[in-house]
C-alpha cells in the first residue's frame, strides 16, 4: 500500500485542552476514508489539520511521504469541500470554479479545458454564469465539488458536505459522490457524524471518540466485529441492543445472567470468566421471534414499509427487533425472542472492549 | 356589510367595506404624531427655505419675490464658485483620508489582539466628540502662536506651515480635522462588514491557493464593498453640509480659501442677514445631496439585481 496521507502521533491542543490525543493513521492512494464520530470527537479538527487550516501541536502529517506540518494549505495540493459549501457569493459559478486555477497562474487554455471537463461531469454546463444564490442546494453542492475537482488535487477533503441537504438529496448526492470517486480514483478523506454516510461511502471507516481512534476498518467489518461497545452502538441503525449482566458457566461454555434472572447465550469464543460483569450486544436483525426464548412485551411498532420494527423491553432493557418482514404483531403483544449466539457481541462492562476471539 | 354586484359576472361578493377602511387608517393614525413632529422640525423648514430662496428677505418674513436671483447671487458673488470648489476639495480630502484610514483600522481591529475592545472604544471617540470640540482641539493643536504641533516641529527643526495665513495649510488643517472626525464612522461600518465575511470563504481561498493579498482583493474587499460605499456616502454627505469645523478653525479664511458652500450659507444667512441667498445655497446643498444619494441607491440596486 502506498501511503497518500500519513498521520503519526498527531496531537492538537487548544489553549491548554488537548482535543486530539496522538492519532496515527495511514491512508492509501485512491482510498475513500471516512472519519466518523459524534460531534466534538475531533474529526473536523483532524481534517482541518490535514488541510493546514489548524496547526499541529505535536506529531507529523505527511502527504505523499513529505511532512507538511509547516506547509501552507495552498501548497499541500489538497482541495476541501466545506459543510456550507463556502462558495464565493459575489462570483459566478464559472469564477468560483476557476478561481483556484487563476490565482495559481494556470494558463487560460488549461483553465478552459479543465472547466469544461468538470462542468460536463457535474452537469454544471448550463449554470456557469449564475451566482451561487441562484442555485439550489444540490447545485451548490456540485459547484463546491467542482471547485475541488477542477484543480485535480492529490487529496480531497470533505467536511460534512451533505449535512445541509434534505434527506432525499443527501441520498442522491451520496451516490453521485461515490460514483465520482470511483471514476476519479483520488484519495478522499470524508468527515461526517452520520454513520449511514460512513457505511455507504467508505472503503475504510475511522470511528473517533473524544479525540482518539476507536476503531479502523471496512464498513461491514466494523458492523460485524466492533472492537468496542461505542463502535457497536454508533454503527448500525437501529442501534444494537445491549443487555447487562454477569458471566455464568453454562455447561461447557458461558452464558450471561441479567439482574432480573434472564439468561442470554454467549458465543463459544467469548473470553469471559465466571462472575465477570459483561455486556451482550445483539443487532436488531439478529433477534427473531421464537416459540421459546427471552420474554418480551412489544410496546411500539414502527412500520417502515419493507419491514415493521418492533420496540419493547426484555427484563428492564429496551430492545428493538428488525424482523426483515411485516410481522403481524401489534403493540401490547407478548412474544419470545431468540438469537444465534454466534451473532452476538460480548463486551467487558468495565473496559467496554469486545471479548470475542475474532474481534479486533 | 355591502353587497357588490359584479357587472361582468353573475356572482355576488360580500365585502365588509367600512371595517376594512378603518383598519387601513389605523397605521396612519399611529404614525401621525411622529410624522407631524418630523414635518414640524424638518419638512416645514425645508419647504420654507425653498420658498424663501426665491425672495429677498433679511429676516424670517418673506420679502420681495426675486425669482432665481438669490441662486445667482449665491454662486456668482462673494467667492461663490470658490466655495463650490472648496466644498469639493474639503469633501474629497475628507474621503481620501477617512476611507483608507478607517478601512485600515477596521482590518487591523478585525484581527485578534490584546486590548482589542479598549482600542476599538478609543478609536471611536473622535466620532462621539462634537465636531465643534474636535475643531477647537485641532485649531489649538496647529495654532501658529501657541499650538503644540508648530512648537514641537520647529524645535526639532522641521517647519510647520501657518494654518491661519497659508491658504493651502489652512485647507489641509480643516480636511485633517474633518477626516479625524469621520474616520471612526468608516471604521465601524467596515469592521461590522468584515465580521460578516464567513471565515469559510477565506479558508476556501487559502486552500484554493490565494495569497493574503489575493484573498483580500478577491474575497474580502468585494464582500465589504457595499457597506464601505454606504460609509463613504454618509461621510461625504456629512462633510458636504458640515459648517462647524471650518467655522471654528479658519472662519473660511484666509481670504475665503477654506470657505465651503455650507459655511457660505451660514455667513450669508446669519452674518450678512441675506436669508434669501443663504436659503438658495442651503437648497442647492440639499439638492446636490439628494441627487448624490439617489445615484448611489441606483448603483447599489443595479448591483443587487445582477
Amino acid at each position: 500500500m502506498s501511503v497518500a496521507v500519513g498521520l503519526s502521533r498527531v496531537r492538537k491542543t487548544f489553549d491548554s485542552t488537548e482535543v486530539i490525543h496522538g492519532i496515527s493513521l495511514d491512508i492509501a492512494h485512491g482510498e475513500f476514508v471516512v472519519l466518523v464520530g459524534p460531534s466534538g470527537c475531533g474529526k473536523s479538527t483532524l481534517l482541518r489539520m490535514i488541510a493546514g487550516l489548524e496547526d499541529v501541536t505535536a506529531g507529523e502529517i505527511a502527504i505523499d511521504g513529505a511532512v507538511v506540518n509547516e506547509v501552507d494549505p495552498a501548497d499541500r495540493d489538497i482541495a476541501m469541500v466545506f459543510q456550507n459549501y463556502a462558495l464565493y457569493p459575489h462570483m459566478t459559478v464559472r469564477q468560483n470554479l476557476d478561481f483556484g486555477l487563476k490565482v495559481r497562474g494556470v494558463a487560460a487554455q488549461t483553465v478552459d479545458r479543465r472547466l469544461a471537463d468538470v462542468s460536463q461531469i457535474l452537469g454544471l454546463v448550463g449554470l456557469l454564469n449564475r451566482y451561487p444564490r441562484q442555485l439550489s442546494g444540490g447545485q451548490r453542492q456540485r459547484v463546491a465539488m467542482g471547485r475541488a475537482m477542477v484543480r485535480n488535487p492529490r487529496v480531497f477533503l470533505f467536511d460534512e458536505p451533505l449535512s445541509n441537504l434534505d434527506a432525499k438529496l443527501r441520498v442522491q448526492m451520496r451516490v453521485e459522490l461515490k460514483t465520482l470517486h470511483r471514476r476519479l480514483e483520488n484519495t478522499a478523506i470524508y468527515v461526517t457524524h452520520d454513520q449511514v454516510e460512513a457505511m455507504t461511502m467508505a472503503d475504510r471507516i475511522v470511528v473517533m471518540r473524544a479525540g482518539r481512534i476507536e476503531q479502523i476498518g471496512a464498513p461491514l467489518e466494523l458492523y460485524d466485529r466492533p472492537a468496542t461497545l461505542f463502535v457497536a452502538q454508533f454503527i448500525g441503525l437501529p442501534t444494537m441492543n445491549v443487555f447487562r449482566g454477569k458471566a455464568r458457566p453454562n455447561g461447557g461454555s458461558f452464558c450471561m445472567e441479567t439482574e432480573d434472572g434472564t439468561h442470554l447465550l454467549l458465543p463459544a469464543d467469548a473470553r469471559v470468566e465466571d462472575g465477570q460483569p459483561i455486556i451482550v450486544g445483539v443487532r436488531p436483525e439478529h433477534l427473531r421471534v421464537a416459540s421459546e426464548g427471552m420474554h418480551c412485551e412489544i410496546e411500539l411498532t414502527e412500520p417502515l414499509g419493507r419491514e415493521v420494527l418492533l420496540y419493547g423491553k426484555i427484563g428492564g432493557s429496551p430492545i428493538c427487533v428488525a424482523p426483515g418482514d411485516r410481522l403481524l404483531i401489534a403493540a401490547g403483544a407478548h412474544i419470545d425472542l431468540a438469537y444465534r449466539p454466534e451473532d452476538a457481541c460480548v463486551f467487558d462492562a468495565a473496559t467496554e472492549k469486545n471479548l470475542r476471539h475474532d474481534a479486533h | 356589510m355591502t353587497l357588490i354586484d359584479l357587472h361582468d359576472g353573475d356572482e355576488l361578493m360580500m365585502v365588509d367595506r367600512p371595517r376594512r377602511r378603518r383598519i387601513a387608517a389605523f397605521p396612519y393614525l399611529m404614525l401621525a404624531p411622529a410624522f407631524l413632529l418630523i414635518a414640524g422640525v424638518s419638512f416645514l423648514p425645508i419647504g420654507y427655505a425653498i420658498v424663501q430662496s426665491f425672495f429677498r428677505s433679511s429676516n424670517l418674513n418673506l420679502g420681495r419675490l426675486v425669482g432665481w436671483q438669490n441662486y445667482g447671487d449665491f454662486f456668482l458673488t462673494r467667492n461663490g464658485l470658490g466655495a463650490v470648489a472648496n466644498s469639493l476639495i474639503f469633501v474629497a480630502g475628507t474621503l481620501a483620508i477617512a476611507v483608507p484610514l478607517g478601512f485600515a483600522l477596521a482590518l487591523a481591529l478585525n484581527r485578534p489582539m490584546p486590548l482589542r475592545g479598549l482600542i476599538r472604544t478609543l478609536l471611536i471617540l473622535p466620532w462621539l466628540v462634537s465636531n465643534l470640540v474636535g475643531a477647537l482641539l485641532w485649531g489649538w493643536l496647529g495654532n501658529p502662536q501657541y499650538g503644540l504641533a508648530p512648537y514641537v516641529l520647529e524645535k526639532i527643526g522641521v517647519g510647520f506651515p501657518n494654518i491661519i495665513t497659508d491658504p493651502g495649510a489652512a485647507m489641509a488643517s480643516v480636511v485633517v480635522a474633518s477626516a479625524w472626525a469621520a474616520t471612526p464612522l468608516v471604521m465601524v461600518f467596515v469592521l461590522a462588514a468584515l465580521q460578516t465575511v464567513p471565515i469559510d470563504l477565506i479558508e476556501a481561498a487559502r486552500i484554493d491557493g490565494a495569497s493574503p493579498w489575493q484573498r483580500f482583493w478577491s474575497i474580502t474587499l468585494p464582500l465589504v464593498r457595499n457597506t464601505t460605499m454606504v460609509a463613504l456616502v454618509l461621510t461625504s454627505l456629512h462633510a458636504f453640509k458640515s459648517v462647524e469645523i471650518v467655522l471654528v478653525m479658519t472662519g473660511g479664511g484666509p481670504n475665503g480659501a477654506t470657505e465651503t458652500m455650507a459655511l457660505k450659507v451660514f455667513k450669508e444667512a446669519f452674518t450678512l442677514l441675506r436669508l434669501g441667498v443663504g436659503s438658495a445655497g442651503a437648497v442647492a446643498i440639499f439638492l446636490i445631496n439628494v441627487m448624490f444619494t439617489m445615484a448611489f441607491v441606483r448603483v447599489l440596486r443595479t448591483e443587487h439585481g445582477a
